[in-house]
């Protein structure tokens, strides 16, 4: 299905993107974070249990089910303030 | 209830910001207030502040609202910037006013501590060095579950 994935600060510059358009047989977060590993192993960072990920604007766990359209955003931990 | 949040990259006046909260309400006893800013040494040139548009302002206002449900608040104020900001720059201001002075005190605190773990923003720091993101912080995680439910987190 087709999701757009977002990176953010540190993430953003491992990735070396701010936004991609993917096409992934991935249905959770932990299986999208698994799929761009595969893809290209720079994501490996994402598998750290820091990395927070947004789905359409709400905090969600890695098992979230993604559908097709969401927004999946990888996030740091924040460090506002 | 006034419930107020901002993410911006100007500059504010947390004088101002006290002022305009202060003397609205006439059973209000109480008018408290947190001013983050910019920390020098180890070398700092600057901050730069990232922030997630849309979600961060999200994140603010239930933040805020969690903190009028909790205490008996007349008004609760988030103001935070983000862009690049040099030594002794304001960051965030966070104002709370109530009937007494413990839910105004205690509802800044819980404001401040949680917003820094559970809203969207990141810090890099600009050295002479070059630029780092700055790492988040046990004792940040700690001072929010003070306010937190074990395991509870306020989504964004």
């Amino acid at each position: 299905m087709s999701l757009t994935v977002r990176y953010f600060a540190a993430l953003r510059e491992r990735m070396g993107t701010a936004e991609e358009a993917v096409d992934t047989p991935a249905t959770t977060g932990t299986e999208l974070i698994a799929w761009l590993i595969e893809r290209d192993s720079r994501a490996n960072v994402l598998e750290h249990p820091s990395t927070r990920i947004i789905v359409n604007d709400e905090i969600v766990s890695r098992k979230h089910a993604l559908k097709a359209g969401d927004v999946v955003a990888f996030c740091p931990p924040f460090s506002g303030g | 209830m006034g419930i107020r949040v901002q993410v911006q990259s100007e500059r504010f006046d947390a004088g101002q910001l006290l002022n305009a909260m202060s003397g609205t309400e006439s059973d209000c006893g109480a008018v408290a207030s947190f001013s983050g800013q910019v920390r020098g040494g180890k070398g700092l040139i600057a901050l730069e502040l990232e922030h997630y548009p849309g979600v961060t302002e999200k994140a603010l206002l239930r933040i805020a609202q969690h903190a009028a449900e909790r205490w008996d608040l007349r008004q609760a104020t988030i103001i935070h910037r983000v862009g690049r900001m040099e030594i002794g720059e304001e960051i965030v201001f966070v104002g709370a006013t109530a009937p007494h002075r413990r839910a105004a005190l205690d509802a800044v605190s819980f404001m401040i501590d949680v917003l820094k773990t559970q809203a969207p923003f990141w810090k890099k720091e600009y050295d002479a060095n070059g630029e780092h993101w700055v790492e988040a912080r046990g004792e940040d995680d700690q001072a929010a579950a003070r306010w937190l439910d074990e395991k509870e987190e306020m989504s964004a």
